[in-house]
């Protein structure tokens, strides 16, 4: 009797664990990815590139793990990089789209209607107009989108070699993907991985990794549901609702500040790298590099350069030899950053460039302002 | 032998305390911020917790919040520990099993006890919540215009009707995220004969779930763990309301429902029970 019961027991118990084992298996396993009829990774890339107008509704979500340090003012944005973020998008067109940051204790929304673009901040109750725009602006959840991420890359890197990957089940559809690998030996990329809707072009899903860690993206993006029509016209709209709080604010007047501090033109160029005419109506501010390995150089004041660098230090920068002043380097498996401080004005450089680049950029810099 | 169990339930001095316990909670968190009116800043404190000022209405939201992560745990680890190992441990089992009814069957009328435990625990938060809601905070501004509604995390205006559809889904939810607890529980409670390790075998679960959850390293087994999901609820007070991780939520308890009570049958079924 005891036996018998022992004997059932064990085929019970195992009928439970092969039920476990198959339920973990339905969610893990992935599904086919079926035929994509994809074009070859050059054509492929052009449809990514031309996938703007596509209209569509999702939910993605962004993982990153740049292990940046924390800033100051700078929390929100250096968050979209070193953890995971939900976003919910409605995209009807360039002109015209939603893009809700979801947190666990409410949500920053930001609607873009025909050029007028608006916030809204549960936790604030706030919605906020901003009025004018910017060239430059700090990184926010929308530009985490596979579609917006995917698409900035490739522009970035237009003549940059690609190569088709497998496709694979993105959101429940086929999709097609395309390996971009930066011709710059310099680079702290090593490729990026692009799966998008073989018929409309749409990224679906982002892989960005880095050299540092072949193995493993540093930044993941993808859209967990899509769905490839319009949204309806109420979503797109924002409202006040009875009891918050509507505002007007200008757009960040960057120009100004950088104006106040008197910087010098940038110079023409640094590191073997050429100054690229972008942001000319910002002083002081010069991107250099082109394809994936570029960097920004970002004039600061004397004062926050010295904050910095003294915090970079503290955090464990290394610090970098400059004929004049003081500079430490910080490396992120995808960034990398150099402060320089020394007499009334100091200099950031950042880009996904290896830090020995920054560091010839920022001796160069110096030797300069001697 | 189900309608018997829920009686039982009923008349346990335990569970009336475990309830009372549960909505005395955020009552004291709303006595504390209506005299106060000191509210959590913006994106800190619990969910909906530093909105409920401006509108009572909100507050039975903030406060399955604030009992979600311990105390609905809690006391859905001790009903549901005690489902099996109390009868063993009162010495009862071996009578009730004398009776002419089938183990799998008194399992299952545990099993819809313990159901009806979660889904009237987590109804009488709600419903205290929003009488002491209103009382302590008000109707809110739209009130005052003449309208009814609530603010959805989104901006938009949620109407009285979606907003109780919305509360109804989340009841619901959140009730079956318990009955995954109450699942564990049974089957702990079939292993040993004492209601307290089998409650707090359950509350280890939860505790190494919640340590599992911002792991990098646990990433592989996060979506199926079972408090990842717990707070998935929020998304229905969005508008357009969002559905993705509640679905992906209800599956994964869904599984876990099924394991835990398969399990607890094949152990239960041929268990030599002397207690």
């Amino acid at each position: 009797m005891v036996a018998g019961g022992r004997r059932s027991l064990s085929r019970r118990a195992l009928l439970v664990g092969a039920g476990a084992a198959a339920l973990v298996a339905a969610g893990t396993v992935p599904w086919p990815a079926g035929a994509t009829g994809a074009p070859d990774p050059a054509a492929l890339r052009a449809r990514i590139r031309a996938s703007a107008a596509q209209p569509y509704t999702g939910f993605a979500e962004a993982s990153g793990r740049l292990g940046l340090p924390d800033l100051p003012q700078l929390g929100q944005a250096i968050a979209l990089f070193t953890g995971t973020t939900r976003i919910r998008v409605f995209h009807a067109g360039p002109q015209r789209w939603r893009v809700d940051e979801l947190t666990a204790a409410g949500e920053r929304d930001i609607y873009h209607l025909d050029g007028v673009e608006s916030s809204w901040d549960f936790g604030s109750q706030r919605l906020t107009r901003i009025v004018g725009t910017t060239s430059v602006r700090l990184p926010r959840a929308a530009d985490l989108l596979p579609p917006d991420l995917a698409r900035r890359i490739l522009a970035a890197a237009p003549d940059d070699p690609v190569e088709a990957l497998p496709d694979r089940r993105v959101a429940g559809r086929a999709a097609a993907g395309i390996r971009v690998t930066p011709a710059d030996p310099d680079t702290t990329v090593a490729h990026v991985d692009v799966w998008a809707d073989a018929t409309s072009g749409l990224p679906l899903r982002v892989e960005i990794t880095g050299r540092a860690d072949p193995g493993r993206p540093v930044l993941t993006s993808e859209l967990t549901s899509v769905d490839l029509t319009a949204p309806a016209d109420d979503v797109l709209v924002p409202t006040v609702p009875p009891g918050a709080t509507a505002a007007e604010v200008p757009a960040a007047d960057l120009a100004g500040a950088l104006r106040v501090l008197g910087p010098s033109a940038p110079p023409g160029e640094l590191a073997g790298r050429g100054r690229l005419p972008r942001f000319p109506d910002l002083p002081g501010i010069g991107v250099y590099g082109t394809g994936l390995g570029g960097f920004v150089l970002v004039p600061v004041t004397g004062r926050i350069a010295a904050q910095a660098v003294d915090g970079a230090a503290a955090a464990g920068g290394v610090p970098v030899t400059v004929p004049t002043g003081r500079a430490v380097a910080v490396s992120t498996p995808l960034l990398s950053v150099v402060i320089r401080a020394g007499g009334r004005r100091g200099a950031l450089l950042v880009g996904t460039v290896s830090p020995a680049v920054l560091a010839r950029a920022v001796t160069e810099l110096a030797g300069a302002a001697r | 032998m189900i309608t018997t169990e829920l009686v039982l339930m009923l008349r346990r001095r335990r569970v009336w305390l475990c309830w009372a316990l549960l909505c005395l909670l955020p009552t004291v968190v709303a006595v504390l911020l209506a005299t106060t009116r000191l509210a959590p800043p913006p994106g800190r404190g619990g969910a909906f917790l530093s909105a409920v000022l401006s509108d009572g209405q909100l507050f039975p939201a903030a406060a399955l919040a604030l009992v979600l992560p311990v105390f609905l745990p809690i006391t859905v680890a001790i009903v549901s520990g005690d489902a099996i190992a109390g009868e063993a441990s009162a010495g009862t089992l071996r009578y009730l099993l004398v009776r002419p009814v089938g183990r799998l069957r008194l399992l299952l009328a545990k099993l819809v006890s313990v159901a009806a435990f979660t889904l009237l625990a987590v109804v009488l938060v709600t419903v205290t919540s929003y009488v002491v809601g209103v009382l302590a905070f008000g109707f809110g501004p739209d009130a005052e215009l003449g309208g009814s509604g609530i603010t959805s995390l989104s901006g938009a205006t949620l109407t009285p009707l979606q907003l109780a559809g919305r509360t109804a889904g989340t009841v619901g939810y959140l009730a079956l995220c318990m009955l995954t607890l109450g699942a564990v529980g049974i089957f702990f409670s079939t292993l040993t004969d004492s209601p307290l390790a089998a409650a707090l075998g359950v509350l280890a679960v939860v505790v190494t779930s919640a340590a599992l959850q911002p792991l990098d390293a646990a990433e592989a087994v996060r979506t199926f763990l079972p408090t990842q999901h717990w707070l998935a609820w929020i998304d229905l007070f969005r508008d357009p309301p969002l559905l993705d991780a509640v679905r992906t939520g209800v599956e994964v308890q869904l599984g876990w429902i099924l394991v835990a009570f398969g399990a607890a049958w094949a152990n239960f079924t041929t268990k030599d029970v002397t207690s």
